[in-house]
């Protein structure tokens, strides 16, 4: 049984193992970084901490939409050695998922994989960290 | 006993031992008859040895110790240095760094046994390769050595009817406060007679420095089972092993060695009390320097650099307040935060030597390895840096001194051919100038081959071979262009895939320049010219559209109002502007940094920004100003962004980009 952090990105249910995320901060100043990939938002000032902040919907390839109220930033952090900030819709929830609740399928979409778990009637795209951090070699 | 607290103090001592090491073999190179140098070499592999056993690290102890008998020898004039002992020598250090790396690494010195050079060392002394064993254990068949003071207490209490007993005790594993058993043991066995000797030593125990055993040699009228008893009957003693020392038994340990060996002790002893003392006392009393770890240095930087953020904060709020007690205390401020980023400044800087110490014997190896033949001269190795950039230079350096002594350096008989000195000359030399640290590296050889280097840009299709007016600077620059070497044979020296592009890049990601002078037949010089501290510097912060930008000062010339018409337009669309009678390329910062320039402007704000000679104009909207600022990586996923060289956060909270004047210029 692991713990999940499940979000919404347009209309999907997506999910996080918590192990990584270490922050979930309201939507701050984005400051601009020039010459980065278009879904690399910029850098926010995280008490005193540069952190680059992502577009998870564009990253991902969901439709592009306004932030909105619910908005948030999850500040996850790659083995120490650097914190992103994800930017997604809406925090629905914490859940614990077990093996049993994953389907056997997987969901391609624009080169990203996620195992579809479900849980209590929903549908989850969990999210494999690594995919969003880091370009697939084709990509660049 | 868990001795991973004394593994940084450990490592920190055997780098300056192993670097004495390789400084006084270089000497004693050159004087093979200085038996001060010799002695001195001994000292450093014997207590480096000793260190080694301290700290259980067996293999580096038999290399060291199979070393210390070479450089006896040799102390004793039994041995005369040649060369190829010298080699062997310089390669067993090389063996210690290793060692001393994976310590590093792992915290244990891993399995590499280096056997062969164990053997060859033994081989020196006509020793058969298998003879690996300590003397302690070897040497003149006598089972029990003590020295010189012990022995004849032995003996004296032999002659007035006192056994003497050796008590091999061993503490239970699971045992606390060792030293508090070892103290308990030592009171009982007193019961019975007299400790003539401990080992480890009482100060040792004392300390807990030891394992779970320690053994005491004693003289006493009692039978030894008695007093054996009694050692068990405390509580946590595991076992006892007694051994009753028989006369005929005793040696005397090698008197020289054994008086170092106690000298030594008493110097960790003594370093054992100041850090005792600095615990107890003020710290003032026992020294003037402190160690101190690198990592609380960066959080007291980095605290000095918030309080430099809260600082300009509360200066742009204090603007709206006109109270006089208010600006004046705003200024005390101002005045305590500047001595204090200055004061943790000096704490970081240190001298470039920590870089510099290790050239000398590269270079040796170099030269053999090249068969050429050429001097090192160092000068300003004092001149102090901050540590953040002596650490990152120790590549470029190497490249730079390696290029110098491979392509630089003629072969002797061609400089004799050409009326030079048959020994070339490489200086390095560090100093200050300014705001900036300056490190040259020069060599007297046969210069850059200009024509060579245009054919070969030629060849590579970076140069048509109509463009043939480039001024020498310009034919320099493909040096430092990637994968451009002159070379035509790939040595294992160069060809290690790295170049002076990446000599360039390195010393730009630090904020510093590079620069080539050179002369045929006469020789080449590298200038790098590099900020004194990266950490906090002034900034001229400029907006362009709504955003905010940061040039460094160091590198801005002037600021310059210029009328749009003044603005021309030479080669293919490239803006110009004349400056006291010099064309400076202009830039709009705009699109430097993928925005829409604003061109419908009746005068634009030019920041003239050097690069060496080179002046470049960037046009931007509005200054909002000079101030220090704390510069902040972009962190590793942001990693590689050329023209931003960090962010910094502003006294609003916000953060701007830093940008690399390096890349600004054309």
């Amino acid at each position: 049984m692991e713990q999940y952090l499940v979000f919404r990105l347009a209309d999907e249910h997506y999910g996080l193992n918590v192990n990584n995320i270490e922050n979930i901060e309201k939507l701050m100043p984005i400051t601009r970084v020039p010459h980065t990939k278009e879904y690399v938002k910029g850098v926010i000032n995280l008490r005193g901490e540069i952190v680059p902040v992502i577009d998870l919907r564009e990253k991902i390839g969901v439709e592009k939409k306004e932030f909105g109220e619910e908005t948030r930033i999850l500040i996850v952090n790659w083995k120490g050695e650097f914190k992103v900030g994800l930017i997604i819709d809406e925090v629905l929830d914490v859940v614990y998922l077990s093996k049993e609740d994953f389907d056997q399928a997987t969901r391609d979409r624009n080169e990203f994989k996620f195992s579809i778990a479900k849980y209590n009637g929903m549908l989850i795209n969990v999210i494999n960290l690594e995919d969003v951090l880091f370009e697939k070699a084709e990509e660049g | 006993m868990d001795m991973s607290q004394y593994l940084g103090m450990f490592i920190e001592e055997a780098r300056d031992h192993i670097q004495s090491l390789n400084d006084n073999m270089l000497k004693l190179e050159e004087n093979p008859e200085d038996l001060q140098l010799v002695n001195e070499i001994f000292r450093s592999a014997h207590t480096l040895k000793g260190m080694a056993g301290t700290m259980g690290f067996v293999n580096m102890q038999k290399l060291t110790h199979a070393m210390e008998n070479v450089l006896a020898a040799a102390r004793d004039g039994k041995l005369k240095v040649n060369p190829n002992i010298m080699d062997v020598l310089f390669k067993t250090v090389d063996a210690l760094e290793a060692y001393l790396d994976v310590i590093v690494a792992t915290g244990t010195e891993g399995q590499e046994a280096n056997s062969h050079l164990v053997n060859a060392l033994n081989a020196i002394l006509g020793k058969p390769a298998e003879d690996m064993a300590l003397p302690s254990t070897s040497k003149a068949g006598k089972k029990y050595e003590y020295d010189e003071f012990v022995v004849r207490a032995i003996e004296r209490a032999w002659s007035q009817g006192f056994n003497v007993y050796k008590f091999d005790v061993e503490l239970d594993q699971n045992c606390l406060l060792k030293s508090a058993r070892a103290y308990l043991v030592f009171r009982a066995v007193e019961e019975f007679g007299e400790i003539i000797h401990s080992k480890p030593s009482v100060q040792d125990i004392e300390d807990e420095k030891f394992d779970f055993e320690f053994s005491i040699t004693v003289i006493s009228k009692q039978p030894i089972e008695k007093i054996r008893e009694r050692i068990l009957s405390i509580s946590e003693i595991r076992e006892v092993k007694a051994l009753e020392i028989k006369s005929g038994e005793v040696g005397r340990a090698e008197e020289k060695e054994e008086i170092e060996e106690v000298q030594q002790e008493s110097q960790v002893q003594e370093t054992v009390k100041v850090v005792r003392q600095q615990k107890q006392e003020a710290p003032q009393k026992t020294s003037k320097t402190v160690r101190v770890d690198i990592e609380r240095l960066d959080v007291l930087m980095n605290l000095v650099s918030e309080l430099i953020i809260i600082k300009s904060r509360i200066e742009g709020l204090a603007k709206k307040y006109n109270d006089r007690q208010y600006e004046e205390s705003i200024e005390y401020l101002e005045r305590i935060t500047t001595s204090l980023h200055d004061a943790v400044m000096k704490v970081r800087m240190v001298p470039v030597e920590r870089v510099f110490s290790r050239f000398p014997r590269m270079m040796r190896d170099l030269a053999r390895e090249l068969g050429k033949e050429f001097e090192l001269v160092m000068s300003g190795e004092d001149t102090e840096v901050d540590r953040t950039i002596v650490d990152e230079l120790g590549d470029p350096l190497i490249h730079l001194l390696r290029n110098a002594a491979d392509h630089g350096i003629e072969d002797p008989e061609e400089r004799v051919k050409n009326g030079k000195s048959r020994s070339g000359l490489i200086k390095l030399s560090a100093y200050h100038d300014g705001n900036n640290v300056v490190i040259e590296v020069e060599d007297d050889g046969k210069g850059i081959d200009l024509e060579k280097v245009k054919q070969k840009a030629i060849e590579k299709g970076l140069l048509k071979e109509d463009q043939i007016d480039l001024s020498d600077q310009e034919i320099i620059d493909f040096l430092f262009m990637p994968s451009f070497s002159t070379k035509d044979k790939v040595t294992n020296l160069s060809g290690r895939g790295v170049g002076l592009d990446v000599v360039k890049t390195k010393i730009e990601q630090l904020g510093g320049m590079v620069e080539v002078k050179t002369q045929k037949g006469k020789g080449t010089k590298f200038v790098i010219r590099l900020p004194l501290t990266l950490a906090i510097i002034q900034a001229l912060l400029v907006t362009v559209h709504d955003e905010i930008y940061a040039i460094p000062v160091a590198s801005i010339r002037e600021i310059v109002d210029v009328a749009k018409e003044d603005i021309k337009v030479v080669q293919k669309g490239k803006e110009i502007i004349m400056l006291r009678n010099q064309v400076i390329p202009i830039k709009h910062l705009h699109s430097i940094v993928g925005l829409e320039p604003v061109l419908d402007k009746k005068k634009f704000t030019v920041v003239i920004v050097r690069r060496g000679e080179k002046l470049t104009g960037i046009i931007v909207d509005r200054l909002l100003g000079q101030q220090d600022i704390v510069i902040k990586s972009l962190g590793k996923y942001l990693e590689g962004i050329r023209l931003i060289s960090g962010a910094t956060i502003l006294g609003d909270g916000s953060v701007a980009m830093i940008l690399d004047p390096n890349m600004l210029t054309v």
